[in-house]
């Protein structure tokens, strides 16, 4: 399954947004227009399932005040609409629609102002219901959240749980005991990289480590036999063998890898694992650009699964991700900020690309230059 | 009046920032969309096929400096016959950009520090115009920052100084005259009078 569209209302940088998102999507925008905020709702909708509404707005996000669109008027609700199709195209018959629009009562208590589920056309879920209306208390929980109340749509909050975030830190995953990160299950920045390696079952795990391993062939050729192995302590590392001089080589453990060998395996390990959709983060960060220009292709041959293949959403700033020709402009949504917040737009329903994308430009060629900071002269002229 | 959305190819980043000031003094017509290139000439030279074609859907600018290995603009304009539409503008800077600034030959000698006779009349006819303005920095009787931005340091493979780039941005941003400079340019003045009617086009 896969998130095939996604509306919002009042949603952090967005005041209003709705576009389609395709089984590979590449978010391209200047700093600061919202890339991170964005990847952020579909986290959202993972952290109602998987640690409860309240806690997703006030504890994981800052309250209802920190979520809402700083260009929205008055008071007005945020609103979140995700569309989700099993196949590759859109199925009006087939496909789930999971509504939730929020706001916070006078103590600033998070509380839903409606939530609705359909399956096709078929309403399935009608939030406020005459139980909400006798106990307003009621709405301070999502119906996704709450085995008794989903069942009629229990594959979307299971779908929903699968989501992952990965924004992957080496200097975290070597130095996990030095970050205070309490986050249940996964966490994005990579301190339980190793622990997850630890608890995959040594099959899987070996199968994955001589995937990655080959992948790596090209990027760092003098990395043979990556495995796990743990110290006296039983704690996981991993390690490979760095051929040079000596005949045998060297052992080197994770934390005597380069930051960018590191964050490779992170990246390749979290694009093999799992199945639900996965929010790549800058992946090009400290790697070669030789490398980076091969990375599009890479996500596709692993995107794809035995169940079909799986979502994968990346954000990025880099050229040189983006100049692979076999990117296509309704993959690339660029965020435009303006005034009234920022716009997302499908880089080929903008029609000055689409022309050039026809003759022949990449993404990188025809579209970046218009999330080019207007006034960048300004930091040259900063003294 | 409603300004005009127009794309704007350039060689270089610098180019990038003569391009907006010759925009805004056509008197903000026109609103720039984005900017195109900035990977050298032969990227240029390769995507104006491109570059026509999209002009369709939006005006395009595209600056492109003559360099000393071509002749003339207007052989290299015959190389690119029927590409000029009404939407597309090539204009091309004799020998580079930099001979524009030059062309402003007051502000430049001030901003640089040199006797304004230093500056030649003609900057068009200089065949590298960039190295003459730092070779024209490194005789600074100004401050030391010129030397030390814009001279590259003794023994560097670098033709420019450090920061070269801020300076000359620097002087296009705050110093640079426009229709002084096209008084010595006639390049520039071409740019600006193609410029202008292209305004006054429906």
């Amino acid at each position: 399954m896969r998130i095939s569209r996604i509306k919002l209302e009042n949603w952090k940088n967005f005041k209003h947004a709705d576009v389609e998102l395709t089984t590979r999507t590449f978010v391209a925008g200047p700093n600061a227009s919202g890339k991170s905020n964005f990847l952020d709702v579909f986290r959202f909708l993972r952290d109602i399932v998987a640690d409860g509404f309240q806690k997703a707005v006030d504890e994981n996000r800052g309250g209802v005040s920190k979520i809402r669109c700083l260009s929205a008027r008055r008071y007005p609700d945020i609103m979140i609409e995700a569309r989700i199709s099993r196949q590759e195209l859109i199925n009006e018959n087939e496909d789930w629609r999971y509504r939730i629009s929020f706001k916070q009562d006078n103590q600033a208590v998070p509380f839903i102002v409606s939530e609705k589920v359909w399956h096709g056309n078929a309403l399935v879920l009608s939030r406020p219901d005459q139980n909400d209306k006798n106990d307003k208390d009621l709405l301070r929980q999502t119906a996704l959240e709450q085995l008794a109340a989903n069942r009629e749509f229990r594959e979307v909050a299971e779908f929903f749980r699968t989501i992952s975030y990965r924004h992957l830190v080496p200097q975290i995953i070597k130095n996990p005991q030095m970050y205070q990160i309490t986050k249940v299950g996964h966490d994005p920045f990579g301190s339980d990289f190793l622990e997850q390696l630890a608890t995959t079952t040594e099959k899987t795990r070996i199968a994955r480590l001589k995937k990655i391993e080959t992948a790596l062939k090209t990027a760092v050729p003098q990395l043979n036999d990556l495995e796990m192995e743990k110290d006296q302590r039983g704690i996981p590392h991993l390690v490979g063998r760095y051929t040079h001089w000596r005949p045998g080589g060297a052992i080197q453990r994770e934390e005597q890898f380069s930051d960018g060998t590191l964050r490779l395996v992170g990246l390749l390990w979290s694009l093999l694992d799992g199945d639900g959709p996965l929010l790549l983060e800058e992946p090009e960060l400290s790697l070669h650009p030789a490398v980076i220009k091969r990375l599009a292709p890479i996500i596709h041959k692993l995107q794809k699964k035995k169940s079909g293949a799986r979502q994968v959403i990346v954000s990025t700033h880099s050229p040189e991700l983006l100049s692979n020709p076999g990117i296509g402009g309704e993959e690339t949504l660029l965020l435009i900020p303006g005034t009234e917040g920022t716009e997302i737009k499908i880089a080929s329903s903008i029609n000055e690309v689409r022309v050039l994308l026809e003759a022949g430009m990449t993404v990188a060629e025809a579209a970046l230059p218009l999330t080019e900071p207007e006034n960048i002269l300004q930091l040259e002229l900063f003294s | 009046m409603k300004s005009r959305l127009i794309n704007i190819a350039v060689e270089g980043y610098t180019d990038e920032v003569v391009v907006r000031k010759l925009m805004t003094e056509a008197g903000e017509v026109f609103r720039i969309n984005a900017c195109y290139g900035k990977q050298g000439k032969d990227y240029l030279l390769q995507n104006l096929p491109r570059f026509h074609h999209a002009a369709q859907a939006m005006p395009y600018f595209v600056l492109l400096d003559l360099d000393d290995k071509d002749e003339c603009a207007p052989i290299l304009m015959k190389k690119f016959p029927n590409v000029e539409s009404g939407k597309l503008i090539i204009r091309i800077a004799v020998r580079e950009m930099e001979a524009w600034l030059l062309a402003d030959r007051e502000n430049m000698a001030q901003f640089l520090g040199v006797p304004v006779n230093k500056i030649p009349f003609r900057p068009d006819d200089v065949l590298n115009p960039k190295q003459l303005i730092v070779n024209l920095a490194r005789k600074s009787k100004k401050t030391r920052t010129i030397i030390q931005d814009m001279v590259p340091s003794a023994g560097s493979t670098s033709k420019v100084g450090k920061n070269y780039t801020g300076k000359i941005i620097e002087f296009i941003a705050n110093h640079w005259d426009v229709k002084n400079a096209a008084q010595h340019s006639t390049s520039l003045q071409k740019a600006i009078s193609a410029i202008s009617k292209f305004t006054r086009q429906k």
